[in-house]
């Protein structure tokens, strides 16, 4: 059986006809962890014993006919911040290294419930801040395209792992396009879900109006298969939405054309990106339009401004979220005699330096003479953004256009300056500041067989009408099903 | 203009202990993050209300008030290395003794 060849959806099926046992899927995940992970170092913990005996487990219960969970025996894996208490969680930095939770997420036990395996926990920029991944504190995730290139952030293992099979899918977080991006980078498919979709309790928070989990997957079906998993309410989220676990099936009556669809496209929006993902991204368009849909033009008034606006709240929102770290009651500590030593030093020490660096932004606006100025001038401009779509989505479905200006960059390039490297969430940031849905779908390759992403970005809480066009678009051109040639581990 | 000295006294703010090279590289990163930030001046934002929330503006949720099994004493402790006697140990914060 290939199993690489069937949806969540049908792997699903085949295990509950017992045509498949969920020891042999997690052991085919497994095999291709311990002969692929030791390059592409997606993942930070792996428990291959614990998964094989939960697999094992649900087999025996199923063949004595015992009444299971409909995820009963799929494996998955989580990106490192989302905390449980059976594996440690370190948002990939010496902060909370060997940190094991006392609780687990509200999304990790809603996947447990539903009877998804976990794998393990995937590498990821540190706290999620980054947009390349190298700056996770132990390890750097390649690209299983080229193995010289970044997975993109923060989502880098997730990706990474999802792309070269190493997982059927990955819950992970998007702050500012933390799936989006690299999936667009790896060719995979990545869901961020509407502000308040998706429980963010047991997630450990970067800016708290912005983080939202959603799926990384092969195919945006199994995006709507695991969301009727995620998306239940959670009464220890203050901002969870009402429960909704119709995903999938509104996508099996998704038909075939995108008749009477219209597609925005942003004024501007095509024109400083590399040639051959313009070409894809092109090509994706024309490709929407002989299925039905119109391109229409749309005005994004203030799309320039997203960036500043994004760096302001997000790093606000951050330097008070990490303000917790001060080594007392978990997580690294400098084991100093003197308290404010104590502090100072277990921050310096447990932080990396974009962290540090964030922090100390974000602390700066927040002082008194720079708070009217920067912070409260960033939401109020953020209000205006959100005009700016409610009247987008007047004349449109959804806005098309890229994830990313470029495809996925060599290790290293992008170090030299920072402001370079932020301007690589310029296509992803208005949509968290937004709140809504967006998706990222593979939609070709570049130069150097790159991947190349096209993101569909929605209203708040239109994920149906988001997922039901990201689909009919995928399975008509089939980019999703191409899979990079991996590197055996011969270290 | 953010000088050397801003950096050290928000780093101080922050509890963050830098070093003179971090404070150089980190005084030279923000000023251009923020010079890059100057264009949200040009904005015209004259009585529109900050957005501190995608769904804020719908008000925020009450549940009941019920009591629950929260984490146990031992639980707490469990992800510190030090721990005393059922506490937490911190370093000595009053003077004497």
């Amino acid at each position: 059986m290939d199993i690489l060849n069937h949806s969540l959806a049908s792997l699903a099926v085949l295990l509950e006809k017992r045509e498949l046992s969920s020891r042999e899927l997690v052991g085919f995940y497994i095999n291709r962890i311990e002969r692929y992970d030791g390059k592409l170092l997606a993942y930070l913990y792996k428990d291959p014993e614990g998964a094989l005996k939960k697999a094992e487990d649900y087999d025996e219960r199923r063949a004595k006919g015992e009444k299971l969970p409909k995820c009963a025996g799929l494996p998955c894996a989580l990106k490192d911040l989302i905390v449980t208490s059976d594996m440690p969680t370190t948002c990939a930095s010496k902060m909370l290294e060997g940190f094991i939770s006392p609780f687990d997420a509200t999304a990790a036990k809603n996947m447990r419930k539903a009877g998804y395996i976990s794998l393990g926990k995937l590498n990821m920029d540190q706290y999620a801040m980054g947009s390349s991944g190298e700056s996770s504190y132990f390890q750097k995730t390649a690209n299983p395209w080229d193995y010289s290139r970044v997975p993109g952030g923060s989502s880098s293992g997730s990706a990474s792992a999802v792309a070269a099979r190493l997982t059927p899918l990955a819950i992970s977080s998007d702050t500012g396009g933390s799936i989006r991006q690299p999936a667009g980078f790896c060719g995979v498919t990545g869901l961020k879900p509407t502000y308040g979709r998706v429980s963010r309790f047991g997630v450990v928070s970067y800016a708290s109006s912005l983080d939202q989990l959603g799926p990384i997957t092969n195919s945006v079906e199994d995006a709507a298969f695991i969301m009727d998993t995620l998306g239940l309410h959670d009464p220890a989220d203050s901002t969870s939405a009402p429960s909704k676990t119709d995903f999938y099936a509104n996508l099996q009556a998704a038909g075939d054309d995108l008749k009477g669809v219209k597609l925005g496209l942003p004024e501007g929006y095509l024109s400083d990106l590399a040639p051959g993902l313009k070409v894809a991204v092109e090509n994706a368009l024309k490709e929407c339009e002989k299925l039905g849909a119109e391109i229409v033009g749309v005005d994004f008034p203030l799309a320039a401004k997203g960036l500043p606006v994004y760096q302001m709240i997000a790093n606000a929102e951050a330097a008070s979220n990490l303000a917790k770290y001060d080594g007392v009651k978990y997580g690294h500590r400098a084991n100093l005699p003197e308290l404010e030593e104590m502090y100072s030093v277990t921050r310096r020490e447990g932080f990396g330096p974009e962290v540090k660096k964030r922090i100390i932004l974000g602390t700066y606006i927040l002082l008194e003479g720079q708070y009217e100025e920067y912070y409260r001038r960033a939401m109020r401009i953020r209000r205006l953004i959100r005009r700016g779509y409610d009247e987008a989505f007047k004349k449109c479905d959804l806005i098309v256009g890229p994830v990313s200006a470029g495809v996925a960059f060599r290790f290293g390039d992008k170090t030299i300056s920072a402001m370079e490297m932020y301007l690589n969430d310029l296509f992803t940031v208005l949509l968290n500041l937004n709140g809504s849905c967006g998706i990222t779908v593979p939609c070709g390759f570049a130069e150097d067989n790159l991947p190349v992403g096209l993101q569909f970005q929605g209203d708040m809480f239109a994920e149906d009408k988001l997922l039901r066009i990201a689909h009919i678009y995928q399975k008509t051109t089939g980019w999703h099903k191409y899979i990079p040639a991996l590197e055996g581990d011969d270290r | 203009m953010i000088s050397e000295k801003d950096i050290a006294y928000v780093a101080d703010l922050a509890k963050i202990k830098l070093n003179d090279g971090e404070v150089k590289k980190f005084t030279s990163d923000l000023n251009d993050i923020v010079e890059y930030a100057a264009m949200l001046k040009e904005v015209d934002v004259t009585g529109i209300e900050p957005m501190y929330s995608p769904n804020i503006d719908e008000g925020t949720p009450e549940r009941e008030d019920a009591v629950k099994l929260s984490l146990t004493q031992s639980e707490a402790l469990a992800a510190s290395r030090y721990v005393d006697r059922g506490h937490f140990r911190v370093p000595k914060i009053i003077e004497g003794q």
